[in-house]
């Protein structure tokens, strides 16, 4: 069942594209199908409660970022089949690497620091491009994003942290009626280190980078401590932070004003969105077809707006589908955190689910123009060779913690 | 040669999406189905960590809540609650009653007995043990003065809250009351006894 359809699915895609590029090269799209059959099958004799799920999801949006890449520029969809196998091989490893889930659970300082460590490093010796400073290497030569590597050493953090301090949090704050706010003791180090990233980011003008990060400390105090009062309190100092920044911040107050009204500098900051914005129109309900677009027009088409490609593309309909499969990976990730056995490995599935949930509203609700547009990666789908592996990274640790769940069912 | 292609093209278009489609159908069903295995089962087998415990029903005891009123008030009440008095007749004797076992190995319910003065705390000398990660090995005492209990915190790490506020000095106990030692919450009941 999981192999056949994801073969088939790759094999329509396949038959897609040799409509208007040539046959031979559609091959690559087959590398990364092949790449994920021989990945299932590898994972296959475990016997266990891994989820079969999660892998075809992934193969199915790989094969579509793919498609889409080549549309745009084929140098770069061979460039990201290249990361998509190292990204398996990676997800591989990590699920070898990570026998005890766990186990992991020690190192979360190590990973705390190592997130903080990587993105002070950044700020001080990191490439600018296109005026962030965001990429971290030897120009030309090889260079990585230490933010997308932060977001899941954050998640390994953030999960070990709660867990160990989790339940005197929860019942500090249970039984005591009218206070709102648990010990700063047990929470202090969790907000510091928050603090400390989303600062970074800010100076970094990593503006998804830092909402996805504070969506994700959001969910996690929900997580630990069952109050929605904490969200609340954190979508009202979210909004509070917004106005400020966009005050104090000339970066995002330009991104603010071409939100709020492209009209104004058109062939400007306003430019992006509403090119977004005609692909969508353009698109209608089924799309203009694959590969008769003009994603050339749009900027960063590629990475940050691949979705508007995929919306002229495809329309509508298919765009509905590559959100419904998004829900689909983030609603598997939260039922395994459910099914997890052990509390840290719960609050990680939890935590990275959540970060795939954001990534993708984020990004996705920037190119709609319902969110000021960031820049961000669309999960899976979008070119960026440490965005790929990191994302694969955090597929395989979510497929070791479902490997120590209890099966759904024998049948299933 | 121009109207093939674009008839290719056109069926090619719906028939991507509709493969799209008939992966989604198959994904979904796959997850409605796990999810109806879930529920089905009623609580998973471990319960979900993250979310918070419910808190469990006080059946037996009415009047208990945290931030209880003034004692006053509670011992009147319990000639006044018949669930209350019958449960004062089987123990005379003043006890702590398990609230929420949180991560010790304590259960929800359990009734423990006063003696003259109970030493609380991780370590296995103590008249209580409460094995919570976050209760110090020597956490708490409560011991008779002058015909009353008295709650006292012994330098514990994470602290001795009483209806809510963490105790500084002594305090002295009224029935009803809610002590909190780590992940754990007791009930002091004493009904009758002035």
């Amino acid at each position: 069942m999981l192999t056949s359809t994801l073969v088939a699915t790759l094999g329509m895609v396949l038959v897609c594209l040799a409509q208007d590029q040539s046959l031979l090269r559609a091959l690559r799209v087959t590398t990364v199908g092949a790449g994920f059959v021989i990945t299932s099958l590898i994972l296959r004799p475990d016997g266990r409660g891994r989820d079969t799920h999660l892998l075809p999801y992934a193969s199915l949006l790989c094969g579509l970022g793919v498609v889409l890449l080549w549309r745009i520029a084929p140098a770069l969809a061979s460039k990201q089949v290249v990361w998509m196998v190292l990204g398996l091989a990676a997800l591989l490893a990590t699920y070898w690497l990570v026998d005890d889930v766990a186990g992991l659970a020690r190192w979360k300082y190590t990973a705390g620091a190592l997130a903080v460590a990587l993105l002070g490093v950044t700020m001080v010796l990191g490439i600018e491009v296109n005026g962030a400073r965001l990429w971290l290497g030897i120009r030309d030569f090889f260079v990585f994003q230490p933010g997308e590597v932060a977001k899941v050493l954050m998640c390994l953090f953030l999960a070990g942290y709660v867990a160990d301090k989790g339940p005197i949090i929860r019942a500090q704050v249970s039984f005591r009626p009218g206070v709102v706010l648990p010990g700063l003791k047990y929470v202090g180090p969790l907000i510091l280190m928050v603090m400390f990233c989303l600062a970074i980011f800010v100076m970094q003008r990593d503006l998804g980078a830092a909402a996805l990060f504070f969506g994700l400390f959001v969910a996690v105090t929900y997580l630990a401590t069952g109050r929605k009062v904490y969200a609340l309190l954190s979508v009202i100092l979210f909004l509070a932070g917004m106005v400020a920044a966009t005050r104090f911040f000339p970066h995002v107050s330009v991104r603010v004003g071409a939100w709020l009204n492209p009209w104004a500098d058109a062939q400007g900051g306003g430019y992006q969105i509403l090119q977004s914005l005609y692909s969508l129109a353009a698109g209608g309900v089924s799309g203009v077809g694959m590969g008769q677009g003009f994603p050339e027009l749009l900027p960063a088409a590629g990475t940050d707006m691949i979705f508007s490609v995929a919306a002229e593309e495809l329309g509508l309909a298919g765009t509905f589908a590559l959100l419904l499969l998004y829900v689909l990976v983030t609603a598997r990730s939260y039922s395994i955190a459910w099914r997890a056995r052990h509390p840290y490995g719960a609050l990680l599935a939890a935590c990275l689910a959540t970060v795939f949930g954001l990534q993708t509203l984020v990004i996705v609700g920037g190119c709609l123009r319902l969110v000021p547009l960031t820049g961000i990666t669309l999960p899976f789908v979008s070119y960026g060779g440490t965005s790929v592996v990191v994302n694969f990274i955090a597929l395989g640790l979510l497929l070791a913690v479902s490997r120590d769940c209890l099966p759904p069912s024998p049948d299933a | 040669m121009d109207m093939p292609l674009g008839l290719i093209l056109l069926i090619g278009k719906f028939a991507f999406l509709a493969a799209l489609y008939a992966f989604l159908t198959w994904a979904f069903r796959g997850l409605f189905r796990q999810m109806g295995l879930e529920a089905s089962a009623g609580v998973a087998p471990v319960p979900p960590q993250p979310a918070p415990r419910p808190v469990p029903a006080p059946v037996a005891h009415p009047v208990a809540s945290a931030g209880a009123p003034p004692a006053t008030a509670r011992s009147g009440a319990a000639d006044g609650s018949p669930l209350v008095s019958a449960i004062s007749h089987e123990h005379a004797r003043p006890r702590l009653v398990v609230q929420e076992p949180g991560q010790s190995r304590l259960l929800a319910g359990q009734v423990i007995e006063l003696t003259a003065a109970l030493t609380i705390g991780r370590a296995d000398d103590n008249g209580l043990v409460i094995d919570d990660r976050f209760c110090s090995s020597h956490h708490a005492l409560i011991f008779t003065h002058g015909g009353e209990r008295i709650l006292r915190d012994r330098d514990s790490t994470n602290g001795t809250y009483h209806n809510g506020r963490r105790i500084t000095g002594d305090v002295v106990l009224r029935d009803g009351d809610r002590i909190n030692i780590g992940t754990v919450a007791l009930d002091y009941r004493a009904p009758g006894i002035e």
